[in-house]
């Protein structure tokens, strides 16, 4: 589902009973109570709304916002959860992700390194840094300790090692790196429940 | 160090600038209208203020979206400038919401306002009363939510300002567009309105009669008194601040005729300055940061 397939007539959501939310999309109704989500979507943004009139693109991409908290919030299962506005949880900005490590007291470079290894951990899962890169049980527990600060079950963060060990260099959204391996661990943890 | 961010014209804004100057208070403003560049905990803008943001202990903070700023549109270099203030906008941001300081309010807390149905439910988590609420791009739901709750009102679901204002269900050229944005409804609740104002855990209320369906309609000549809370209700109040996270809120209640209290919804960015709590209100934050 987009921001784009959410149309037509359906949409009903009684904030007294999330779970009985339902969505009008272009594949059918989505009842909250009935989904596991993998959330990619930080807000709806004018961008997403071309077919709406110019004038009005603002207002719905704030309105769709607003909805669509309010329907993850009924969702049987969500990763990573809506948290600080942003629909699909922190772990995507840098100034955030860089002040949250700072008050967490886990070390972090100013400026993301070039030689940086990738990491994504998925719930309990860290999977495989990517070709050619190194990484040791140091730079784990680093993406461990980033992802509770951030208060998220999936993370993708890149790490480097330099003369005081291990620092957060960068994150990037967990969906855009995403490779096989990746999409298998999200959609294992959504079927475990995650709640 | 008291950091204060925002614009200059901004009522509220200029109100705790003012405020914190009479009373001595170390003072760093930052005027979203000029250049601020943040470079790790370093500030600087293009009016001369140097700011290591180790050094704050509290900040107000009451931004306008920097790119929608005149200072930015009509500038020839705006794509640029947009830049600019979107990445020292984000630094800011980022700061505040993970600082040391007492920060009034974290941009972080303050999001749930952004999606009024939600925040509805945090509400009444608080103990506070919501009307029966829809968020609906169904003609034939809103309906069915009419034939049940009687007269309805329509309200923006987002943080956008618009006005609440009756649904007519005879608009059939404003029901047809319906499915193009889901809409926010809510049952009417007849009464008068109580602008209650949090400041850590000190409340202020002040009464608002108006005839008008949202006294904020210009004509509306809505009639203003301080009244006080009964003492349950003002705990719920504080509760409710304190459940979102934010250290300041402007509650907007409604109580019936018969005595009953509704919430409608928790402003962390209150514009307190249009009431008559305002001298006390601003007292009472400027305490709070400095404190």
């Amino acid at each position: 589902m987009s921001a784009r397939t959410l149309a037509g007539p359906g949409t009903r959501c009684d904030p007294a009973r999330p779970a009985d939310a339902v969505l009008a999309t272009r594949a059918g109704p989505l009842r909250a109570g009935a989904a596991d989500v993998a959330a990619c979507l930080p807000a709806v943004t004018p961008w997403d709304l071309p077919h709406i009139a110019r004038a009005e693109r603002a207002f719905v991409a704030a309105e769709l916002t607003a909805l669509l908290a309010l329907w993850l919030e009924g969702a049987r299962r969500v990763v990573n959860r809506p948290a600080g506005g942003v629909l699909c949880g922190r772990g995507l900005e840098a100034d955030d992700v860089r002040w949250a490590a700072r008050a967490a007291g886990l070390p972090v470079l100013d400026r993301p390194a070039r030689d940086a290894v990738r990491l994504t951990l998925v719930g309990d899962r860290l999977l495989p840094a990517g070709t050619g890169a190194t990484a040791d049980a140091g730079a784990g527990e680093l993406v461990r300790a980033l992802a509770a600060a951030l208060g998220a079950e999936v993370l993708c963060a890149r790490v480097a090692c330099g003369s005081g060990g291990w620092a957060v260099s960068a994150v990037e959204p967990w969906w855009r790196a995403a490779d096989r391996a990746t999409a298998e661990a999200v959609a294992a943890l959504l079927a475990r429940g995650t709640r | 160090m008291i950091l204060l961010w925002g614009h200059p014209a901004d009522r509220p804004f200029a109100r705790m600038v003012r405020t914190l100057r009479e009373r001595g208070a170390p003072l760093a403003v930052l005027d979203q209208r000029r250049h601020v560049a943040v470079v790790g905990t370093r500030v600087r803008t293009g009016d001369g203020v140097r700011l290591d943001l180790a050094d704050v202990t509290a900040a107000y903070l009451r931004p306008y979206d920097a790119a929608r700023m005149a200072a930015v549109t009509r500038s020839a270099a705006r794509t640029a400038l947009t830049r600019r203030a979107a990445r020292a906008e984000s630094a800011l941001t980022a700061w505040a919401d993970h600082a040391p300081a007492r920060v009034v309010n974290r941009p972080s807390a303050s999001a749930s306002n952004g999606a009024k149905a939600y925040q509805g439910r945090l509400i009444e988590a608080a103990g506070l009363a919501v009307p029966p609420s829809l968020v609906t791009g169904d003609a034939d739901a809103l309906a069915a939510f009419t034939a049940r709750h009687g007269t309805v009102v329509v309200k923006p679901g987002s943080g956008v300002r618009a006005r609440v204002a009756l649904v007519d269900p005879g608009d059939r050229d404003r029901l047809a567009r319906l499915a193009a944005c889901p809409t926010y409804f809510q049952r009417y609740v007849p009464g008068d309105d109580v602008r209650v104002h949090v400041v850590g855990d000190r409340v202020f209320a002040v009464r608002v009669e108006s005839e008008a369906v949202d006294y904020r309609t210009p004509g509306a000549d809505p009639r203003q008194r301080r009244v006080d809370l009964p003492a349950d209700l003002a705990a719920r109040c504080v509760a409710l601040t304190r459940g979102l996270g934010l250290h300041v809120a402007g509650i907007d209640l409604r109580v019936t005729p018969d005595g009953e209290w509704f919430c409608f919804e928790a402003n962390p960015a209150p514009a307190f300055t249009y009431y008559a709590d305002a001298d006390d209100v601003a007292a009472a934050v400027a305490d709070l940061l400095t404190r």
